[in-house]
């Protein structure tokens, strides 16, 4: 009796002890192709369009889903490290160009890897352009294009505007300084139920969008014209109200797409169905703004976000990872039915100017957005987008909410910039 | 001989026991530390591997950063405004349910109401707090309004005395239950016979408090002074993830300018590793000062009796 029960304990201390070594060694023989992302679009992909065409992959591929606001404290520990890190990996507009330069992403012109030449051909300039490190080397591909525009609500345009067509609406947003004046026409005809926008803040991707210099030059702060006008624009709204004093992405400025408070929403492309489809309907279901939708370019190009994938510098397994972004990111066939499905716009070229006669979205009253991107989609410049927007954006938004809500004056809201920009960077000059 | 060695020794088993806790923080604690006191002198950020030694170059930058200041007195505003509300408070209510005379019903369900905030996780409470002042459209807001105490809604969170107030208040709130069961634990720890003593001579309530419990949950309240003030200075969950500094740096505090620099932006390690020295050595020099004030007292009464 006794003996059993020390032998029992013996095993149960083995077990566990094994247990603990276990994770160390090999789980099984079947190589894992790691794949990190941060929304569900690259697990969709894997795994209803790649791993349909492929069946009889010799190896598992391993999706894992990181919530965006992780995503870059859960990357930039297994960079420096170099442990447990993904083969590829999807990388967001706002931050990819920090990664571009960190020296851990495969070149694709490479051996082994040979993408750049027909990417550089079929896709949009800019998104070629982004994933350009400063020694000019492509590290990373995509299969979407994300032009930002200005979707608005037909009824109110019609109503107040006396137009609801595109073209027609274009003619009041073409500008900034006709697009305030627009505001103060909306404002004033509905008695201030009618704001143009819900947030000022949707404006600032817009701006920062239309700067001509980036945010460092020979590592020097600049302060581009642009930013200047981003402060005088909101501080205009916010003056004669014409916004609802929203936050962008709050829970305000969600509630304002189901009724008929404001006009319109600085939104990319992905703006439409993952953030004005799903909130168009209050949640009562009491007013909707389903179908009462149009999209037109708004006052100046841009984009705003957009899925980028890039390898691994140091992955051993190239040529798998190499077969999955050629696939996402050039096979026609995947790409139609991709755009078909999701009604997302692509970055190829090619696909696009087939397909783009083939859309019409009921959400917008009919209109083909697809053709409207397609047609602004080459006017997009990404040569003043670094690694460091995303910070400096965050940093110089505080200010500008400051100065227009009249808490600080121009002058102190630009010092205070410059003294978070030396805090965030040492290294840059700023004066 | 022969008794020591039929003898079992146990003694040796206290070591196993403990062990685990030894060999955990020294991989986790102390080898972290002193990583951070080496970083503290060097240059390391971004994505470099190597670094050079500086000596104490980061600390005079940072005493030349009128942001990192800027955090340190946040820290302590805001710990003042959550400390003075939330220990009094601990304590009255701490009083009133081991006051023998109240004998007070439903003890044990006001002492889980009490505490319930403390279970809820920090991510939750600061969404919720941010829904209900949220502008223009939050519930606060609406209700002021409908009342007629406001003409329009007022943003509450680009207001720094209003921002930095709810964070207090959220901390306040959550942590009152959680000190106040520690004091009770503390008053119900003096002997009954000391209170009876006092209430048969005619002490008041007031008098029995000053008088008697007071002064002898003094060493908890010096646990509970340091352990708040520990946590305090450490304060990061609710004021980042609420409103993440904002407005105009007004809740920014010490852990998360540490947070932001080491993991935002140009990750700037060096920066970090020195800041969180000077909160290391802060909390210790703050911790030495209170403990001094606090004991030499009694002790010097002591030898004057003698």
């Amino acid at each position: 009796m006794k003996r059993t029960k020390k032998m029992s304990l013996l095993i149960l201390a083995l077990i566990m002890s094994v247990s603990i070594f276990a994770g160390c060694g090999k789980k099984n023989e079947k190589k894992e192709l790691v794949v990190w992302t941060f929304t569900d679009e690259i697990e969709k992909i894997v795994n209803n369009y790649y791993k349909k065409d492929h069946p009889d992959l010799p190896y598992d591929i391993v999706v894992r889903v990181i919530p965006n606001e992780q995503y870059q404290t859960k990357l930039d520990p297994v960079f420096s490290t170099g442990k447990g890190a993904p083969d590829v990996f999807a990388l967001e507009g706002a931050y990819a160009k920090k990664y571009i330069n960190s020296g851990h992403l495969a070149s694709l012109s490479a051996d082994g890897l040979n993408l750049e030449g027909e990417l550089v051909e079929e896709q949009y300039p800019y998104v070629v352009d982004m994933m350009r490190g400063k020694d000019g080397v492509l590290r990373g591909a995509t299969f979407q294009a994300t032009p930002g525009a200005f979707y608005y609500r037909r009824s109110l345009a019609e109503q107040y505007l006396g137009t609801s067509d595109p073209a027609g609406v274009q003619q009041y947003v073409k500008d900034f300084s006709t697009f305030i004046a627009t505001g103060e026409q909306l404002n004033i005809q509905s008695n201030g139920k009618v704001k143009i926008v819900s947030s000022f803040s949707d404006l600032y991707k817009v701006f920062y969008a239309a700067r001509t210099s980036p945010w460092i030059v020979d590592n020097k702060l600049v302060i581009d014209p642009k930013i200047d006008e981003l402060m005088e624009t909101t501080k205009a709204l916010q003056e004669k109200k014409l916004t609802n004093e929203t936050v962008e992405w709050s829970e305000g400025w969600f509630a304002d797409m189901s009724g008929d408070s404001a006009f319109g929403y600085f939104l990319p492309t992905w703006g439409l169905s993952y953030v004005l489809k799903p909130n168009a309907k209050k949640a009562d279901g009491s007013t909707t703004s389903e179908n009462d939708w149009a999209v037109t370019q708004g006052p100046a190009p841009y984009f705003s976000g957009g899925t980028w994938l890039s390898v691994y510098d140091k992955s051993n397994m190239k040529e798998e990872a190499k077969a999955l972004v050629e696939y996402i990111t050039s096979n026609e066939g995947f790409l139609k039915s991709w755009a078909k499905d999701t009604g997302d716009f692509l970055s190829n070229k090619k696909v696009v100017e087939q397909i783009k006669g083939d859309f019409k979205e009921d959400f917008l009253g009919g209109q083909n957005h697809y053709e409207l991107f397609a047609s602004h989609a080459g006017d997009i410049d990404a040569s003043i987008v670094s690694g460091d927007d995303g910070t400096i954006g965050g940093l110089l938004s505080e200010q500008v909410i400051a100065y227009a809500l009249g808490e600080k004056q121009k002058e102190q809201a630009i010092e205070d910039f410059k003294l978070a920009v030396k805090n965030a960077f040492p290294d840059y000059q700023v004066e | 001989m022969k008794s020591r060695s039929s003898k079992l020794n146990y003694d040796r088993y206290g070591y196993f026991f403990i062990a685990p806790f030894f060999i955990v923080f020294l991989v986790f604690g102390l080898y972290s530390m002193v990583y951070t006191f080496n970083l503290s002198f060097t240059d390391l950020k971004g994505w470099n591997r190597d670094y050079n030694y500086v000596g104490f170059k980061n600390f005079v930058d940072l005493f030349h950063n009128p942001l990192f200041m800027k955090s340190f007195y946040n820290t302590f505003i805001i710990w003042i405004m959550n400390f003075v509300p939330q220990i009094t408070l601990a304590i009255i209510l701490a009083a009133m349910f081991t006051n023998p005379r109240l004998k007070l019903r439903g003890q044990g369900i006001f002492k889980v109401l009490f505490y319930l905030p403390n279970i809820i996780t920090a991510a939750s409470v600061s969404v919720l707090f941010y829904v209900l002042f949220n502008h223009p459209t939050g519930p606060i807001n609406q209700l002021l309004v409908n009342f007629g105490i406001l003409e329009e809604p007022y943003n509450f969170f680009r207001d720094k005395l209003a921002s930095r107030s709810i964070v207090a208040f959220i901390q306040f709130w959550m942590w009152y239950g959680s000190n106040m069961l520690i004091l009770i634990a503390a008053m119900l720890g003096i002997s009954p016979s000391l209170y009876e003593s006092a209430m048969v001579d005619g002490a008041s309530n007031t008098k029995i408090f000053f008088k008697i419990t007071l002064p002898l949950i003094k060493p908890i309240l010096l646990y509970n002074l340091i352990t708040s003030l520990i946590g305090g200075t450490q304060m990061f969950d609710i004021p980042f993830l609420l409103l993440g500094g904002a407005p105009d740096y007004s809740t920014e505090t010490i852990a998360m300018f540490i947070y932001k620099q080491a993991f935002t932006g140009a990750n700037n390690y060096y920066i970090a590793s020195a800041a969180s020295v000077v909160l290391f050595l802060v909390v210790i020099l703050l911790s030495a000062i209170i403990f001094k004030f606090f004991h030499m007292e009694p002790e010097r009464k002591r030898k004057g009796v003698k």
